[in-house]
């Protein structure tokens, strides 16, 4: 038995194209895309380069308009949405983790996780107090006074993901989060995502290259040629994420040194 | 939070803060200097006006300064007094006569004639000697601050012009001359001889209402019963010379202008900077874009920063300009600076530095939040 605030999807597309022109020509980036992201459940969005996913990404994040088709974030309908109004849809119910960390250097590390709150109009006191316990909860107590240029790729994209679930958003949009990170770091940040999806109910989407991703996935979309090629249920992960409760995860290859069983947890400090 | 965003993104590069606000702090000294230029030679051009105690001005008609004046018939000053509501009217004479310096060079003055038993005009600072003592024939009064450029030494010294032989008897501080033919106080007496004006002339007459005397209609009143002169307030007239010598000359043209050319300058400092410190975050104002942060966030940042810059740059520039007046004493020109004249430069101040930042605000709005993804 689910949990009802878990059965509607968390975005319903239908139907999305986008083309690009680049000079005279038309570039078709994503040719009639359907597609249901659920809650609970970490969707690995796959594909060689161009196939279209970081433009489905892109819309789901409510960033880029598509040319046609139907988008549902949450209950909403998003599409023909003002910029004002889906900065606000990119502000409650979506967070971000990108590639490159997109940290703002000269702010502290409480403080680049303490702006999504500010952005909700949170008061200063209490964006601190929720930004320290989020970060406790990324394993990165000691850090907060730091800046980010002080602390390891690992960490800077435990920052970034702890201020993508700060403001406690319905769905998370992760753009490549493990590309500049070791695998050690990787692995970390990879059960971090999971571990949202399955404790809050999110959404989580990842967008990588990364094959050591499809261990922590629920499900693993493919796609070519703007179109998705294949959409099916992750074999190695443990069944759907929503039945998880602290059960051992199955960790990347055991061909890798480092690997073996990744427990759900918290991270450490 | 857009405050400490603000204050860090400016922090961040400390050459670039230190150009804008050297480029802020410019634009502030040459503003301040040019605008104080132009209100110090503004108020020094009717200082003979506003430094009177008349009301009312009578002149010939089309006088358009206190200093170049053709003369007229001294009965004027009998068909004022004839007027209701004046209780007094003074002669007052004005006129550029030639100085022979004991070296031989020559100087031209303004020779400022009035009644030593009048109230209504004459000398004001002074510094040495005795108004009334004017009322001896050839004898005057000279500023301290030209004391080298008309050869006077000390106070007896005879000179000479128009071939006259004057006696110095007195001193005044700080009444500079808006021409830089400096002012020489005389009697009317004396002044009608060097000024080569006959016995019955003057200049303009000086009229001093009664108490409670209302001005404007007293003004019409004269202007009915005198024929051949215009009347005007004393703001009037004050108000008419200025507006003569700053643009009809063009001299206060050149210092708007040129405190123009400071705005701008400041401005395309600023904005210079600004733009580059923008362009260096621009990749933060993407991610702000993309997690939400709307138009007012965004504006709020980069609004903050140019606030900054236009706050320790006013300060900074404020600072210069005062030390530099200080520094430069009494010899440099006289250079106003009211505190209305100080709010409006941290107006226009705060207007350039908002002005700039509307730049960065524009390319930040125009970025797309795709980047990120980049």
């Amino acid at each position: 038995m689910t949990p009802a605030h878990l059965d509607h999807p968390a975005i319903i597309a239908r139907g999305l194209t986008k083309t690009f022109l680049s000079g005279e020509a038309s570039v078709p980036a994503l040719r009639g895309v359907n597609l249901d992201i659920r809650r609970g459940e970490v969707t690995l969005l796959r594909g060689p380069s161009g196939s279209g996913k970081t433009t489905l990404l892109s819309i789901f994040g409510c960033i880029l308009s598509p040319d046609g088709g139907s988008l549902r974030i949450g209950k909403r309908n998003v599409l023909g949405l003002a910029e004002p109004e889906r900065a606000e849809v990119r502000l409650k119910q979506i967070g971000f983790i990108f590639q490159g960390f997109n940290l703002f250097p000269t702010l502290r590390v409480w403080e680049n996780v303490a702006i999504a709150l500010d952005l909700r109009g949170v008061p200063r006191r209490a964006a601190k107090a929720r930004a320290e316990e989020v970060l406790a909860r990324v394993g990165l107590a000691e850090k907060c006074g730091s800046l980010p240029d002080q602390l390891s790729g690992g960490q800077k994209q435990r920052v970034a993901i702890a201020r993508a679930v700060v403001g406690d958003p319905a769905i998370i949009l992760a753009d490549e989060p493990t590309a500049a990170l070791d695998w050690e770091s990787g692995s970390s940040v990879m059960d971090l995502l999971r571990q949202l999806a399955i404790e809050s109910g999110r959404a989580v989407v990842i967008v990588t290259h990364d094959e050591r991703a499809t261990s922590y996935a629920d499900r693993i979309v493919t796609m070519r040629d703007g179109v998705i090629a294949s959409d099916e249920m992750a074999k190695t992960s443990v069944g759907s994420a929503r039945v998880i409760e602290g059960a051992p995860l199955p960790g990347p290859s055991s061909a890798e040194p480092q690997g073996g069983t990744q427990y759900l947890r918290l991270a450490a400090g | 939070m857009t405050l400490t965003l603000a204050i860090r993104n400016l922090i961040h590069d400390r050459v670039r803060l230190v150009v804008t606000l050297t480029g802020v702090a410019f634009a502030v000294v040459l503003i301040t200097t040019e605008l104080g230029l132009f209100l110090g030679f503004a108020s020094t051009t009717s200082a003979l006006i506003d430094h009177s105690q008349a009301d009312i001005w009578i002149v010939p008609k089309g006088t358009r300064n206190v200093d170049q004046t053709p003369p007229m018939s001294e009965r004027r000053r009998y068909q004022a007094l004839s007027t209701p509501g004046v209780a007094s009217a003074e002669l007052f004479v004005t006129e550029f006569v030639r100085w022979q310096k004991p070296d031989g060079g020559v100087e031209t003055v303004l020779v400022v004639g009035f009644e030593p038993d009048g109230t209504l005009a004459g000398p004001w600072n002074v510094v040495a000697g005795n108004i009334a003592d004017l009322k001896r024939p050839s004898t005057i009064f000279v500023d301290e601050l030209y004391a080298d450029k008309l050869a006077v030494s000390a106070l007896g010294q005879i000179v000479e012009m128009h071939g006259k032989r004057a006696r110095v008897i007195g001193l005044t501080s700080g009444i500079r001359s808006f021409t830089q033919s400096p002012y020489v106080f005389a009697s009317l007496k004396s002044s009608r001889d060097y000024a080569l004006m006959r016995s019955d002339q003057t200049k303009h007459v000086l009229v001093k209402l009664v108490p409670g005397a209302d001005v404007a209609t007293a003004k019409a009143d004269l202007a009915a019963r005198l024929q051949g002169v215009d009347v005007y307030t004393k703001e009037e007239f004050s108000n008419r010379t200025r507006v003569y010598w700053m643009f009809t000359t063009g001299a206060g043209l050149a210092l708007l202008v040129a405190s123009f050319v400071g705005l701008i300058v400041g401005f395309v400092v600023v904005a210079q900077t600004l733009y580059a410190t923008t362009v260096d975050h621009i990749r933060e104002f993407g991610t702000l874009r993309a997690i939400g942060a709307g138009r007012r966030y965004i504006n709020s940042v980069v609004i903050k920063q140019a606030l900054i810059s236009a706050a320790a740059g006013y300060v900074i520039g404020l600072s210069l300009f005062l030390f530099g007046r200080y520094v430069a004493g009494s010899a440099a020109p006289e250079i106003a600076l009211p505190w209305p004249l100080a709010l409006l430069i941290a107006a226009l101040t705060v207007l350039m530095c908002v002005g700039a930042a509307l730049v960065c605000i524009r390319k930040v709005m125009k970025l797309d939040p795709a980047m990120v993804f980049k």
